[in-house]
């Protein structure tokens, strides 16, 4: 986020996208959360060249039921910061219909945890691990513009998966683009 | 395209990889079921015929022979005789979830509606597998190891509980890869309690338990109270270690435990 702003700052943005966006993990489950993209139109035209960054968090809460005489919480956060280049298709010269497509790399955040109580083994721990990775991820975004500054986003990602214990299978998300 | 897919849904991917070692069949006469052994000797089993060499026994053979085929003898470990425990490229999801949980867990039965008869595959290992492997080829009856994987690692350590409660001396040395430990709302928790309610004079093996880092929070927590428990009762005589490993995830886990289980089962104690 800090360096969501601070590339702000430094060159004015020309189209801010945010929404929410959902995830699949490695077991299958989905996690959900707010995300942000600014762009910079690096080259502008009907077919131009985007400089992108964008900041997401999403978060799985676990209310794992399966065995009735145990209590488990925990929760799975997922936070990426990312940046790229995008080709930037507008066909109509007028930002009310916008392709890009590009490709976005930065660091992630993984971090899970939880809380286990068996009271029949007087067990009551939590566990938790994080770590860092860089992923690389093509991005497809959508615009279709309403007005002259605001319009509607859908994103899509496709992680690149260099090994199987990326926690990221598909990336979708939806929300406003203003300009 | 349709040929090839019905093709390819012929055979388990396991099949089509060949096996350096020898396998055959063994019923079960407590079972009733038809098993398939994946049989490994060492380099030199024929030179030294007056040697016993020790005898590792792995579960999920038709998946795990691999390890053992092509990983293991490229690992600085001593010379052993192997002997996988497979279904001949049956559909194992039933067929393990049967004989390697012990007691049915009714809270998986929507999933694995088949667990519940591991005490009967234990017998299996002492009345079949064992006196068979023993008349075939020349293994030390002292140097018996047992190494599972998932519900494999459960068995292991429901093995491990009780042969040492019952004091049968089946199996010396134990390798849990990511043990399924959460089955029956942590059941084996109570076997260890019982098991320092026996204490033992002694309790001569090893018992080797691993955890991928990012497995879910109860396998984790699992495995930080087994460990902790068996560390802290003090058995003379015996050597745990527990591996968590980082970044690892319940498959990613499978080869290294191996390995690594190995390396520690045969370290001098």
């Amino acid at each position: 986020m800090i360096w969501l702003v601070a590339a702000a700052l430094a060159a004015p943005v020309d189209r801010l996208d945010v929404g929410m966006h959902g995830h699949e993990d490695l077991e299958g489950d989905a996690l959900i959360g707010p995300w942000a993209s600014a762009s910079w139109h690096v080259a502008p035209g009907v077919v131009g060249l985007d400089a992108q960054a964008q900041v997401s968090w999403a978060l799985r809460p676990v209310f794992d039921d399966l065995d009735p005489g145990v209590d488990r919480t925990g929760w799975n956060h997922h936070v990426q910061l990312h940046g790229g280049l995008a080709a930037v298709f507008d066909p109509l010269a007028s930002h009310r219909l916008v392709v890009r497509t590009g490709v976005m790399t930065g660091p992630s955040l993984y971090s899970t945890g939880g809380k286990l109580v068996n009271s029949a083994y007087d067990v009551d721990q939590r566990y938790h691990a994080a770590r860092f990775r860089l992923d690389v991820a093509w991005q497809s975004d959508l615009v279709v513009g309403l007005t002259d500054g605001f319009g509607l986003v859908t994103t899509w990602q496709v992680p690149y998966k260099p090994s199987p214990v990326s926690a990221v299978w598909w990336w979708f998300g939806f929300g406003a683009s203003f300009r | 395209m349709l040929l090839l897919i019905a093709l390819l849904g012929c055979r388990a991917p396991w099949e089509e990889v060949p096996f350096s070692g020898t396998t055959e069949e063994l019923v079960s006469t407590v079972i009733g079921e038809t098993y398939t052994l994946y049989v490994r000797l060492p380099e030199g089993y024929d030179d030294e015929p007056e040697r016993a060499w020790p005898l590792v026994v792995y579960l999920d053979g038709d998946w795990s022979r691999y390890a053992y085929d092509l990983e293991v003898p490229e690992a600085d470990l001593p010379p052993f005789v192997s002997v996988g425990i497979g279904y001949g490229g049956r559909d194992p999801r039933d067929l393990r979830a049967r004989d390697y949980v012990y007691p049915h867990d009714p809270n998986h039965a929507d999933d694995f509606p088949t667990t519940g008869d591991g005490d009967r595959f234990y017998e299996f290992l002492r009345d079949d597998l064992v006196p068979h492997v023993e008349e075939r080829w020349r293994v030390d009856p002292a140097a018996r190891t047992l190494q599972g994987h998932s519900y494999g690692g459960y068995f292991a350590m429901y093995a491990f509980f009780r042969g040492s409660l019952e004091g049968d001396g089946l199996f010396d040395h134990f390798v849990a890869a990511s043990a399924s430990l959460h089955m029956n709302e942590g059941w084996l928790l109570g076997q260890e309690e019982a098991l320092a309610a026996a204490a033992p004079a002694e309790l001569p093996g090893s018992v080797f338990l691993s955890v991928g880092e990012y497995e879910s929070v109860h396998m984790n927590v699992y495995f930080d109270v087994m460990g902790e428990r068996l560390t802290d009762r003090g058995y003379t005589g015996f050597r745990y270690q527990g591996m968590r490993y980082p970044r690892g995830t319940h498959g990613s886990v499978a080869t290294p435990s191996i390995l690594d289980g190995l390396a520690f089962t045969f370290e001098a104690p």
